[in-house]
């Protein structure tokens, strides 16, 4: 398989706060990875450079073949072949659910306005809830609005999704109606890179558990290893504050 | 003091002639400002000093100096050069309309782009990130996501702006300009009933800006449906 | 002891609230600006035409003066709010005015005259003296708001384009300027202030002296509010003393070249 995503000795600084410490990580098409880890040991940061929300500082970052510079072109290119899901959903609010999904498809792959809604429908009646097209954001339910951002995002025919967190500011009722479209997602082959606590989600879904603390890529593992007999102390010890919730 | 009630009634037509110069002033003044005001306020968001600066420079000194200063600077001070009488702009300027109009145009400028500037800092900076991830480019983010909402945002400052220079439209009086409180300032002068020709003017204003906030609270409630729950 | 004097002053204050006619000061209101009528000097002091008439009045009718500076929009509605007692500040007597306020006799008659560029060579009025209305067509007339010019104007010159100010400096200023090309104002003003200057040297009269009666009325007079009869008929005496024994003549050749009354003036029945 290829690799869609090679993250190679990344370096990121704030100020003098060392935020990632030499991370390397490599991601094939249809992979699927589950990034977790306390809360300050950088995930959020890493998977917001793999589309330039942040700028890393040294190291190489290929993502889909083009090396993520100052190059705005490429830049661009990345974040059209990679959609991304936040934690606060981040709807357009002055936009109806509509004009959400087709923003994107309507300005940046210049479609046509007809086509660009076929393709919301689909995407909206994928994440179950084709009959909200026409409310704004702020007339849905936290767990709607997330599976609207889903949509959104995918409306882009991305490569891959990254999701930051995606349930973390969700009530726990509507958690698993989000975790419900992600994992069919997954299933449909999706690369994915998620940040979760939602270890259930990872022991199921997840081909990959990668572990971070302190800024640093700690293991990598499979579900199976990571739940079963964690290699390091730290990852035992996050394990057993997460688990014993 | 005696009060004459009719004086009111009398006055309210003769004041009213001067209400199409003063929503002249009004409108021709907002509209320059508001384009002046994008411009400073895209020169006082840029990343570069050398625009910064001139755009603080520019909001310091039109908000902290009076209006009625400015207004004399330009129509009393500005002649006294030579070159000014003898430069293309002294048809312009040789005019108490443009004069007032620069006045009030350049002053509200300051504010509203700091008006706007507050509406713009407001915006949520996760809805600028997720217009990023989804490829729009600076252009698209700015007139899809920033603009429409940080204008939302200003909106209510922005209508006190308007009510303001409503106000501010009077001090084009004192250049000779026979706008409502010109006209005002005529009749009290001829009568001697400065009360009664005042109050007249007064209720004239307080329509004015009954009638500007009605419009901006509609204009509001527009552009936050979305906010509204159903 | 206590008790008494206060009841002492009490009745003290009381005879001076009861009887403003014999009181010892009287308020004078004038604009302070109207060179050479009332104005300060770079000393601080009062003077001019205007407030050597007060005092004249004043030493006649054996009061002192206080000095209220008003502006001249405001003028009548202060004295009818009891601000002062007395204006002495070059205003006209005219018939709308006396519906309002009493004038005392004139001390000193009123023209208008109209200023405009050397260069222009207007010709704005006939050989009789009476204006020529097409001759001001274009032309953009400065008149101070609500002055006796401002009604003599609108009733000559109906079409005129006017512009109106809130006195003659700003108005003379936009003459200068360019802004206006002719203005009317009092000539006596005029010369000391603008043509007689470096900033007039382009600038001459360009019309007689206006004095049409039915306009510009008797002249200038004391004014008070209603009621204060007695004051009044001193104050018309003490005028006319003035006028009889040259008093105002000495006056007005202090600040002008020339004298500023009429050579057949008598005072009092004019």
């Amino acid at each position: 398989m290829a690799d869609i995503i090679v993250l190679e000795k990344m370096n990121k600084f704030y100020g003098t706060y060392h935020a990632l410490k030499d991370v390397d990580l490599t991601i094939a098409k249809g992979e699927k990875v589950v990034v977790c880890g306390p809360s300050g040991s950088g995930k959020s940061t890493m998977i917001r450079c793999i589309n330039r929300l942040e700028e890393h500082d040294s190291g190489r970052i290929v993502v889909g073949g083009q090396e993520l510079t100052d190059d705005e072109k490429k830049i661009d290119l990345v974040r059209r072949e990679v959609g991304m899901v936040f934690q606060s959903f981040n709807l357009f609010p002055h936009m109806t659910v509509l004009e959400n999904l087709t923003l994107a498809p309507r300005l940046v792959r210049k479609m046509a306005t007809g086509e660009a809604e076929a393709i919301a429908m689909k995407y909206l009646t994928r994440v179950r809830i084709p009959d909200q097209a026409n409310k704004y954001p702020s007339q849905l339910s936290g767990g709607q609005q997330q599976r609207v951002a889903i949509a959104r995002a995918l409306c882009m025919n991305p490569e891959v999704m990254l999701f930051d967190e995606p349930t973390s500011a969700l009530d726990p009722e509507m958690i698993s109606e989000v975790l419900d479209v992600m994992t069919d997602l997954a299933r449909e082959g999706m690369t994915m890179v998620c940040v979760t606590h939602e270890m259930g989600f990872a022991r199921s879904v997840a081909d990959r558990i990668v572990f971070m603390d302190q800024g640093e890529i700690v293991e990598v593992s499979t579900p199976a290893e990571f739940f079963a007999a964690p290699k390091s102390e730290r990852a035992r010890t996050f394990l057993g504050q997460i688990l014993a919730h | 003091m005696s009060f004459d009630l009719s004086l009111i009634a009398v006055s309210l037509p003769k004041i009213l002639q001067g209400l199409g110069l003063t929503l002249n002033l009004l409108a021709v003044s907002t509209l320059f400002g508001l384009i002046l005001a994008v411009g400073i306020l895209l020169m006082r968001l840029s990343r570069r000093a050398w625009l910064i600066w001139p755009a603080k420079a520019y909001i310091y000194f039109f908000r902290g100096t009076p209006l009625l200063v400015q207004l004399f600077v330009i129509y009393h001070g500005l002649p006294q050069f030579g070159f000014i009488r003898q430069s293309v702009l002294w048809p312009l300027l040789r005019e108490p309309y443009w004069c007032s109009v620069i006045a009030l145009s350049l002053n509200t400028a300051a504010y509203v782009s700091e008006i706007l500037r507050g509406g713009v800092l407001g915006v949520d900076k996760g809805l600028i990130e997720a217009g990023k991830a989804l490829g729009l480019s600076k252009f698209q983010r700015t007139s899809r996501i920033t603009a429409p909402l940080a204008v939302r945002l200003a909106l209510p400052a922005y209508s006190n702006e308007i009510v303001s220079m409503l106000k501010s439209t009077a001090l084009a009086s004192t250049v000779t300009l026979m706008e409502m409180t010109g006209v005002a300032r005529t009749i009290v002068a001829d009568t001697f009933a400065p009360y009664e020709i005042f109050i007249a003017a007064t209720i004239i204003y307080l329509v004015l800006v009954w009638i500007i906030q009605t419009g901006f609270t509609l204009v509001e409630t527009y552009a936050n449906r979305h906010v509204r729950k159903t | 002891m206590k008790f008494m004097t206060g009841l002492l002053s009490a009745a003290i204050v009381g005879l001076a609230v009861a009887m403003p006619a014999q009181a010892e000061t009287l308020r004078v209101g004038m604009e302070c600006t109207y060179a050479p009528f009332n104005y300060r000097t770079p000393e601080g002091e009062m003077a001019g035409y205007d407030v050597d008439v007060a005092k004249g009045i004043a030493e006649r009718i054996g009061v002192d003066l206080d000095y209220v500076c008003q502006e001249w929009d405001g003028m009548i509605p202060s004295l009818l709010a009891n601000k002062f007692d007395l204006i002495v500040a070059s205003m006209s007597i005219t018939e709308e005015r006396k519906q309002k306020i009493d004038f005392s006799i004139p001390y000193r008659v009123s023209v208008g005259r109209i200023l405009g560029s050397k260069e222009a060579g207007l010709k704005l009025f006939d050989e009789a003296g009476k204006p020529i209305p097409d001759a001001f067509n274009g032309l953009r007339f400065g008149v101070e708001r609500a002055s006796t010019y401002a009604k003599w104007v609108e009733a000559k010159l109906p079409g005129a384009e006017i512009s109106l100010y809130d006195g003659a400096q700003p108005m003379l200023l936009d003459l200068q300027n360019g802004r206006i090309d002719i203005a009317i104002t009092n000539p006596m003003k005029a010369y000391l202030d603008f043509l007689s200057k470096e900033n007039g040297a382009g600038f001459e009269f360009v019309s007689p002296p206006i004095d049409e009666a039915e306009y510009f009325g008797p002249g200038v007079g004391v004014g008070l509010r209603k009621g204060n009869d007695e004051l009044l008929v001193k104050i018309d005496k003490a005028l006319d003393e003035m006028i009889k024994d040259g008093s105002l003549e000495k006056y007005s050749l202090k600040y002008f070249p020339f004298s500023i009354h009429p050579s057949n003036w008598k005072g009092v029945g004019q």
